[in-house]
């Protein structure tokens, strides 16, 4: 085989692998942001959750402004966020979170979200979700 | 020919650890938060009686049923192993003498809640020296009761 040839046959093995390899890195990259992401969610609700548990025992109801401070903390991991603000996971608002008052805990969960992860998008609704006990307070 | 065997080595072994790994470190966090929660919420119970015990066994189980139950695996599966240790304590917990069935309820001030869960390997089961179905994930919690104060139980670690 001249070199000519042999230089096609390597560009053609060249292309024909670029395809295979770039399809593997974009799937790794997918998935790998997808978990961070879904990660970073995860201890985003659980702050929210151990915050809003500092309501006290039997709270049927929370003070809106709290209910707001509680959202904020999981959507910019700060219960003031200045104006410049970004959310823990891109695309995230105040509306996809979900605070659920019971008798004596606090639940926070995500609701309608979708983590955009460039070529796919991973639909979030009703998960993570977790619930803390209300610790301020002596009910018992 | 060689290189492009090596090199789909290397991919597949660093795809694995991207989706197993990845998918462990969730599990992780998951677990983790139900660790805190379920011990919080069992903290509450004790109250030094033998039925404060099963109480706080069921109180640590309730978090991981109904419509807001807990999950993991980016919550889709029901927590379903894990185990209460109680223990006495002054302040924090007495080290090494936790037990699953205490004989002296009244002094148990601290519970501590393990979970484990196996999540299941999808790449890394292939990679020489792991070879496994699946990788055990745990995480625990701890709180203590602390009646009287202004916060009736605590997270300790």
């Amino acid at each position: 085989m001249n070199i000519r040839a042999r230089r096609g046959t390597a560009l053609l093995e060249f292309a024909g692998s670029l395809l295979v390899v770039s399809a593997a890195f974009s799937g790794m990259f997918q998935l790998g942001y997808s978990a961070y992401s879904y990660n970073r969610l995860v201890s985003a609700v659980r702050d929210g959750a151990r915050y809003a548990s500092l309501q006290p025992y039997g709270s049927a109801s929370v003070d809106p402004e709290f209910s707001r401070t509680v959202k904020r903390l999981v959507v910019y991991s700060d219960p003031k966020p200045g104006a410049a603000a970004k959310p823990v996971v891109p695309g995230l608002t105040e509306q996809n979170v979900e605070l659920i008052v019971g008798d004596r805990t606090m639940t926070v969960t995500i609701r309608n979200f979708q983590i955009d992860g460039l070529f796919s998008k991973l639909n979030v609704d009703g998960r993570p979700t977790v619930t803390f006990p209300c610790t301020n307070g002596t009910g018992k | 020919m060689i290189v492009t065997c090596v090199a789909l080595a290397v991919l597949l072994a660093l795809a694995g650890l991207v989706i197993d790994v990845g998918r462990m470190y969730i599990v992780k966090s998951e677990l983790q938060a139900f660790a805190d929660a379920a011990s919080l919420n069992a903290a509450f119970e004790l109250d030094g009686t033998k039925d404060g015990l099963s109480r706080a066994r069921e109180a640590a189980a309730a978090l991981a049923e109904g419509d807001h139950a807990m999950k993991w695996d980016m919550g889709t599966k029901a927590i379903s192993s894990f185990k209460l240790s109680f223990t006495a304590g002054d302040g924090k917990p007495a080290p090494k003498s936790w037990q699953e069935t205490p004989d002296d309820a009244a002094a148990c001030r601290f519970v501590k809640v393990t979970v484990e869960a196996a999540v299941p390997l999808t790449l890394l089961r292939v990679v020489e020296g792991i070879q496994q179905d699946a990788s055990k994930v745990t995480a625990s919690g701890t709180a203590g009761s602390f009646p009287g104060s202004a916060n009736a139980a605590r997270l300790i670690e």
